[in-house]
This record gives C-alpha cells, sequence and structure tokens, in this order.
C-alpha cells in the first residue's frame, strides 16, 4: 500500500501541458512561415501574405474542438446511460472517483470485436467508448483494468496533445499540398517581372513546396505513430 | 561605478528569481492543500451515503431476525460512532468497524432464507457494497493527495515556505492496527 514516490498524475500533466504549448508555439511559426511563403508565390504583396493565416488558422480551430465529434461520429457509437449499462457506468464511475477526474460520458459501440478508446481534448469534456465485444469478452476485472487505461489518457491529457498534432502536421501537409499545385500555374512569374532577385528566392519555394508536399504526410503519419507509443 | 551597477542588476536578479521560486513553491502548497481537502469531502460522501443506509438495512432485518439483538445493535452503535468522528484517522477508525459490525449481519442473515430473498434487502446489499467500492477508490485518491502535500511541506526548500505559512500535515484516512483487532473480536464473538 506504501509507495516510495506518490504516482500523481498532476505533475506529469504540468509536463504535458508545457510539452504541448511548445509543440503548438512551434508549428504555428512554421505554418505562419509558410502561410506567408504561399501569399508570396500566389503573387499577393508582401503585407498582405500574413491574412491567408486566417482561413489555416479556422480550419486549424474547427479540426481540433470537433475531433471528438468526428471520433464518435465515425464509429458509430451510442452513448449510454446507468439504466442501460449499469456495471459499466458504475465501474466508470467508481474509477472516477480514485482518479479524482469528472465523470465523462460513456459510449458503446455494437461491433464483437473487442476494442476501446478514450476521446476528448479534457477532462471536463471527454468520452470513454466500448465495443460490445469487449464487455462480453472480457473478465470485470480485465474490463476494470482497460477502462482505468482509457481514462488515464483523458486524465493526462494525451488526447489533447494528439489532436493537435495530428491537426498541424495534417495543416502542414495541406499547405505544402497547395503550394505544390499553385507551382504548376505558374503563380511565381509574376514576382519575376519587379526585379532580378526575385527569381532566386521564388526557385528555393518551390523546391521547399515539392519536398514538402512528399515528405509531409510521411512525416505526418511518423509523428502521430511516435507520439502515440510515447503516450502509452 | 559600472561595477556597482551589475552588482545591483545582478542582486535585483537574484531578488527576482528568489521571489518567483518561493510564489510558485507557495502557490503548489495552496493546490496541494486544496486538492487534499477535496479529496477528504469525496471521503466524506461516501460514508454520509454508507450511513444513510444503514437504519433502513437495520429495520429490514428487524423484520425477519428481531431476536439478533446483538449484531443489529453493533451496526447502529458503529453507524453512530462514524457520525461522531473529527477527522480523517477517527473516520477510519470508525469505518472499520462498522464494516466489520456489517459483515457479522451479513453472515447471521445467512440463516434467514426469506431475510435473503427479500428484493429490499438485496438492493440494499447491492448499493453498500457499490458505496464501500467507492469509499475504497476515494480512500486511495485521498490518501495519495495527502502523501503529496505531507511531503511537500517536509521537504527543502519548499519546508520553509510551508512553515512562514503554518501548512499542517493532513492525516491519512488509515485504521490503526489495533482496531482492525477489535473488528475480528467482535466477529467471533457474535457467531
Amino acid at each position: 500500500m506504501t509507495l516510495e514516490q506518490p504516482v500523481l498524475i498532476y505533475n506529469r500533466i504540468g509536463q504535458n501541458r508545457r510539452n504541448t504549448f511548445v509543440l503548438l508555439t512551434l508549428f504555428v511559426l512554421v505554418l505562419a512561415g509558410l502561410s506567408v511563403a504561399i501569399g508570396i508565390i500566389v503573387g499577393l504583396p508582401v503585407p498582405f501574405a500574413p491574412l491567408l493565416i486566417i482561413p489555416f488558422l479556422a480550419f486549424a480551430l474547427i479540426s481540433y474542438y470537433a475531433s471528438s465529434t468526428v471520433a464518435l461520429g465515425i464509429s458509430g457509437a451510442k452513448e449510454v446511460t446507468k439504466e442501460q449499462e449499469p456495471e459499466l457506468v458504475r465501474k466508470v464511475e467508481n474509477l472516477c472517483i480514485g482518479a479524482g477526474l469528472p465523470m465523462p460520458k460513456v459510449y458503446v459501440i455494437e461491433d464483437g470485436s473487442p476494442n476501446a478508446f478514450a476521446t476528448g481534448r479534457d477532462p471536463d469534456h471527454a468520452s470513454v467508448v466500448v465495443t460490445r465485444g469487449l464487455l462480453d469478452k472480457l473478465e470485470p476485472l480485465e474490463l476494470e483494468g482497460v477502462l482505468a487505461h482509457e481514462l488515464s489518457h483523458i486524465g493526462n491529457y494525451d488526447i489533447r496533445v494528439m489532436t493537435i498534432v495530428v491537426v498541424l502536421v495534417g495543416l502542414a501537409a495541406l499547405m505544402a499540398d497547395f503550394m505544390f499545385r499553385l507551382t504548376f500555374f505558374g503563380a511565381g512569374r509574376r514576382s519575376g517581372n519587379r526585379g532580378r532577385g526575385g527569381g532566386g528566392a521564388v526557385a528555393i519555394i518551390y523546391l521547399i513546396a515539392i519536398l514538402g508536399a512528399i515528405m509531409a504526410p510521411i512525416a505526418a503519419q511518423a509523428i502521430r505513430f511516435a507520439v502515440s507509443r510515447q503516450r502509452e | 561605478m559600472l561595477v556597482i551597477l551589475i552588482v545591483l542588476i545582478v542582486l535585483l536578479a537574484v531578488v527576482v528569481v528568489a521571489g518567483l521560486a518561493m510564489l510558485g513553491m507557495y502557490n503548489g502548497l495552496i493546490r496541494a492543500r486544496v486538492r487534499s481537502r477535496e479529496a477528504w469531502s469525496g471521503i466524506d460522501v461516501q460514508l454520509k451515503r454508507r450511513a444513510s443506509l444503514i437504519p433502513n438495512l437495520v429495520e429490514t432485518v428487524k423484520g425477519y431476525a428481531a431476536h439478533e439483538k446483538e449484531v443489529l445493535e453493533n451496526v447502529t452503535r458503529a453507524r453512530a460512532m462514524l457520525e461522531q468522528a473529527g477527522g480523517p484517522a477517527q473516520a477510519a477508525q470508525a469505518d472499520n468497524v462498522l464494516t466489520g459490525a456489517l459483515r457479522s449481519l451479513f453472515a447471521v442473515s445467512e440463516n434467514y432464507p426469506q431475510l435473503r430473498a427479500n428484493e429490499n434487502f438485496l438492493a440494499l446489499q447491492k448499493e453498500l457494497s457499490d458505496v464501500e467500492e467507492k469509499v475504497a477508490f476515494a480512500r486511495q485518491f485521498y490518501n495519495r493527495n495527502v502523501m503529496d502535500f505531507n511531503t511537500r511541506i517536509q521537504v527543502f526548500p519548499s519546508v520553509i515556505i510551508a512553515n512562514m505559512f503554518n501548512f499542517e500535515r493532513f492525516e491519512f484516512f488509515e485504521a490503526e492496527e489495533t482496531a482492525r483487532e477489535d473488528v475480528q473480536v467482535s466477529f467471533t464473538s457474535s457467531n
């Protein structure tokens, strides 16, 4: 019963929040840079180029806040109440008391293969999902273990970290793709008229765009898997 | 002149950094204390729920096993003890005694098949076992937070801040060894 070091998630949560903040800042800077680059290629005067950040930012924010809804919608999960699944809801309730977490929404997917996940950007907006197969196949204690694991993801803000990573990397891929396609339309040539110096910079941007378009999807998957394994 | 200026700036920097560190430690202590208090209220809620189920249970059992007076009285007395408990350590002891008394009660009820079949009795039994599980989880959470807080107010350097502002230790929600022995004795004596 006695542990040498209190295993408190609060310390790790603090770290997660700081990591997320750093991650976010870095990504935002990179994406801002990319937006400006796109603006230049398209031929916008330099002061207006940063405005392109706005639609991309809107896309990012919408993706982030809708991520839970999308995940739940795609999986076909149905919310359950205490009357519908008393044992399951009771287990989640008790585990939340032990972890000091607010009670998340509980969902069940009517699927025979055993699976479980958690979604939600913070503990106040979280959901836990299990499949019918999991409920049928596992012993009560095993089910409790799985639920405790998913709740720990909620409590550790892992889901928020993952969502942000996915949204931003996806956005980067989108932008790189956008830049790549712009080169087909010869968008850069307009700026060449204004002076000899413009051509070299544009060529480099093309190169970055092409490389980006190829590497971004690969990098996106790699980063997602790396972060996901670390979170586990 | 320049040297004096540099020394002053360095001193200022040291003071600012020390001030920020102290602020950070103080806030950390406050947060840990608030968490511990909240965790205690979590246990309290569950204990109260448990206490509220007891009268109904005693009445139901009396309906079928009225002459098992000793066992019923033990339960009622243990419940009263729990209500009067002041503080986590006392509450933990009272909780242990109540658990023992309830165990005797349920053991005795094995002899009364009609009682065991009673729906009210079964529902109460189920709810009681759920509340006991909740108490166990709440206890785990509380003790963990208390351990964190108690450690913070003792380790250097936050011990300085803790003493400056009179942060006091929390009691753990744990029964002492002797209390557990008492429970064993009452179990065997009522059988």
